[in-house]
């Protein structure tokens, strides 16, 4: 079903733009092929996808009824060889297809298809249906949609019709207030979600930008989530963040759910991240710490990380980081290096090594280690092969290996050169 | 079949705007079909005496283009000796400019007074008799006069560009996505989604959002180790303390059937056959390792196998008269009672009147 609304997109796409003529086609494919011991129920099985993806994108599609009128497609399709683990060999969806136009003097914006909408509570809803746009004047807009929730792959429907709004005032690409409603209905069209709230971005100075989010359950008349960040970056050395957020877990699940009478409790967190550059795309020096409390108690997380690049052009990356999440009922301590080194101007390797100490023991084990290296080939321009294998020992695998090998096309075609 | 018809909704969408936009097609400009005129030829005289709309123009526009009657004020005998091909590169189908895409966001009006009226300021190169069409300035132009670079470190693209997505885009580190962006970019895009729409097309976020993505970015990009990725490395080791110290941060992607259908598969969820059981001893009774306790603590954990619709396993004791008692929270009755809960449903599993 999924595969074939992937070749019936992209028949549209390709009919369209035939028609219309697009003036810029980019296109990527990305084919993976992988090869896993899978470990379940006991046994190990050997499964081996193979994975391809493809995305297209037309714009400048001149007609009479849209200006920027852009169409864009992103889907997959796999075959899987050996014991796949649903047993399903052929699959196949689209994330992402819609056509994108504006009118009315670019006053109008309307986007259609399978989409996601971010601004405002809606936070990132992935549906099939309608978003316009209204500009009205003074930077003051009014923004919409509505359409059916995305089925989440290996889950279950996230409501049957999901609706919202949101009325803005932007100052600037950098700073814009709004204020949004979003409901999302289930089966028997019960509450899923019906929320409200406020969301603002606005830079101060060139240097300092703040912004926040409140969310507002109307169902249950409580806060779901507060948040608030603050950036400051005074020059390309130095970026700091402080932020505080709060929310209600038991209000992000479905309002019909049995298990959204049971807690009413809240989770809180604030902390700081401060990112130092002493030479600027050669170093970058990296550190947060955020306090958590919930019911259980206090906890926190922090960590470190740093990354160089050496050579002319950076040819050689190295990095290190470490993590500490101490929460109740224990965390874990995070080790990892990774590295980068180019060989030839077309060839790379790359390395990566984790490691993790948990502070409670899982399956009777306290350890787990990660690594992968890949080889990197720039075949062609626009094309690229990588050849990735991973070994992993962790508390759900004794010993497993995998490999990947990874061909990618990203170009595009023009009609229309436009000096920069 | 709820996901077959969402995608065939989809489908639908797409392919009403795919036939609108079919419809509303207008000839596409086709190579040589254009309106030639040279500009040396005319360089004595003033340039508002043929672009008669630049001055007061404050956005770009087909008008900023001479119209016909314009040139006819001149040349309207080629026109009546129908010599067609004086100007139209196609004079098979002679008609007016092709359609544009105006991608730049400019006010002449504004820029006039600076230049003192000098178009060549920024018009270097001129469309001619023999390479018709439009000849924008190039963007070294506009930076000579305007550095543009906090605009530009921090990917304030439109100030001037209206869309950017077909220049090739400069690396991320370019811009401000340095620092401690991916935590943040939540409440960036929940607010300014269009300074995002600016660079990316949806594509780009659905490597990471997409409900239908086949596989963990982490695994599709593997030879990037230098990104921030949320799930890399061993996160299966991890992924039950991370869900315990921020339930939010999960639920906001997967839902908790997400949970429940991988536990399953893996034998681990409540109808499995696995002997080795989750819960510690006591955990069906009051005291320190009661699960009231945790279902207080982490409700979603709860949910997360064992949320199979109202009638799940809670309701066998927690029923009105079960042995489990109020299961409530204690400000619960704030706002809800009894005559809300036999209107509902899902509460007259337990509140029957």
């Amino acid at each position: 079903m999924a595969t074939r609304t992937v070749v019936i997109c992209l028949a549209a796409l390709v009919g369209t733009t035939g028609w219309a003529r697009a003036e810029t086609v980019t296109a990527s494919s990305t084919t993976i092929v992988s090869g896993q011991r899978d470990p379940r129920d006991g046994t190990v099985h050997t499964v081996v996808p193979f994975l391809e993806l493809v995305s297209l994108r037309a714009s400048e599609i001149h007609n009479s009824l849209f200006d920027d009128t852009q169409i864009v497609v992103s889907g997959w399709g796999e075959a899987v060889a050996g014991d796949p683990r649903d047993g399903k060999s052929v699959l196949g969806d689209v994330d992402v297809a819609y056509l994108q136009g504006s009118t009315w003097n670019r006053r109008v914006t309307l986007r259609a298809g399978r989409q996601f909408v971010f601004p405002g509570t809606a936070g990132n809803v992935h549906l099939d249906g309608l978003a316009p746009t209204l500009w009205l004047a003074g930077g003051v807009g009014l923004s919409g949609f509505v359409g059916v929730p995305v089925t989440p792959r290996f889950g279950y429907s996230r409501g049957e019709f999901t609706s919202g709004a949101r009325a803005f005032w932007s100052r600037s690409y950098e700073s814009e207030v709004g204020v949004s409603v979003l409901e999302i209905l289930g089966a028997g069209r019960h509450v899923f979600r019906r929320d409200a709230g406020v969301d603002a971005r606005y830079r101060i100075l060139d240097s300092l930008a703040l912004s926040g989010l409140v969310r507002w359950s109307l169902a249950e008349a409580r806060m779901a989530e507060a948040d608030a960040t603050a950036n400051w970056s005074p020059c390309r050395y130095l970026d700091v963040t402080g932020d505080y957020r709060r929310t209600a877990p038991d209000l992000f699940l479905p309002r019909y759910s049995i298990f959204s009478v049971f807690a009413q409790e809240t989770r809180d967190e604030f902390g700081g991240f401060v990112s130092v550059r002493p030479w600027p795309r050669r170093q970058d020096l990296q550190g947060d710490f955020h306090e958590v409390h919930n019911a259980s108690g206090w906890g926190w997380n922090g960590g470190g990380k740093a990354t160089v690049r050496l050579g002319s052009g950076g040819g050689t990356r190295l990095g290190v980081e470490g993590r500490r999440l101490l929460i109740a009922g224990g965390g874990y301590f995070m080790g990892r290096a990774f590295g980068w080194q180019t060989i030839t101007s077309k060839i790379r390797v790359v390395a990566d090594f984790d490691a993790y100490h948990l502070d409670e023991p899982l399956n009777g084990q306290k350890s787990s280690f990660f690594g992968s290296g890949s080889l990197v080939y720039d075949v062609a321009p626009a094309w690229r092969a990588v050849l990735t294998g991973m070994d992993n020992v962790t508390p759900y695998a004794t010993h497993q290996i995998e490999g990947l090998l990874k061909i990618v096309y990203d170009g595009g075609h023009v009609v229309r050169e436009v000096t920069p | 079949m709820r996901k077959a018809r969402g995608t065939w909704i989809a489908l639908a969408a797409l392919g009403i705007a795919a036939c609108a936009t079919m419809l509303g097609t207008r000839r596409a400009k086709q190579p040589g079909e254009e309106i030639r005129q040279s500009h040396a030829a005319h360089k004595d005289l003033p340039c508002v005496m043929c672009h008669e709309d630049v001055p007061e123009a404050k956005t770009v526009t087909d008008r900023l283009r001479p119209p016909e009657a314009k040139c006819l004020e001149c040349h309207g005998d080629k026109k009546d000796q129908k010599e067609c091909g004086y100007c139209h590169t196609d004079p098979a189908h002679p008609g007016p400019y092709p359609a544009e895409s105006h991608t730049i966001i400019i006010s002449h009006q504004a820029h006039l007074k600076l230049v003192n009226d000098d178009c060549t300021a920024c018009h270097v190169k001129l469309s001619e008799y023999a390479r018709p069409g439009p000849t924008p300035p190039a963007m070294k132009s506009c930076t000579k006069c305007h550095e543009h670079r906090v605009d530009f470190d921090e990917g304030r693209c439109g100030t001037c560009h209206t869309d950017l997505k077909r220049f090739p885009l400069k690396p991320v580190a370019e811009f401000s996505h340095a620092g401690d962006f991916v935590r943040q970019h939540a409440s960036v895009a929940h607010a300014t989604a269009d300074a995002c729409a600016q660079c990316h097309d949806q594509t780009f976020c659905a490597d990471c959002h997409a409900q239908t993505a086949p596989m963990r970015v982490e695994l599709k990009f593997s030879e990037n180790v230098t990104s921030d990725f949320i799930h890399r490395g061993d996160y299966l080791t991890r992924h039950s303390i991370e869900a315990r110290s921020d339930p939010v941060l999960c639920q906001r992607c997967h839902g908790t059937s997400f949970c429940s259908a991988c536990h399953d598969q893996e034998n681990v969820g409540p109808g499995g056959s696995n002997p080795r059981r989750p819960h510690p001893p006591g955990w069906a009774f009051p005291g320190p390792t009661s699960h009231a306790v945790a279902a207080r603590r982490d409700i979603v954990s709860c949910a997360s196998c064992h949320d199979q619709g109202p009638n799940s396993n809670c309701i066998g004791c927690h029923r009105v008269g079960g042995v489990g008692g109020n299961p409530h929270p204690m400000q619960w009755q704030q706002k809800h009672n009894l005559s809300e809960a036999y209107g509902t449903a899902m509460c007259q599993y337990c509140h029957r009147q």
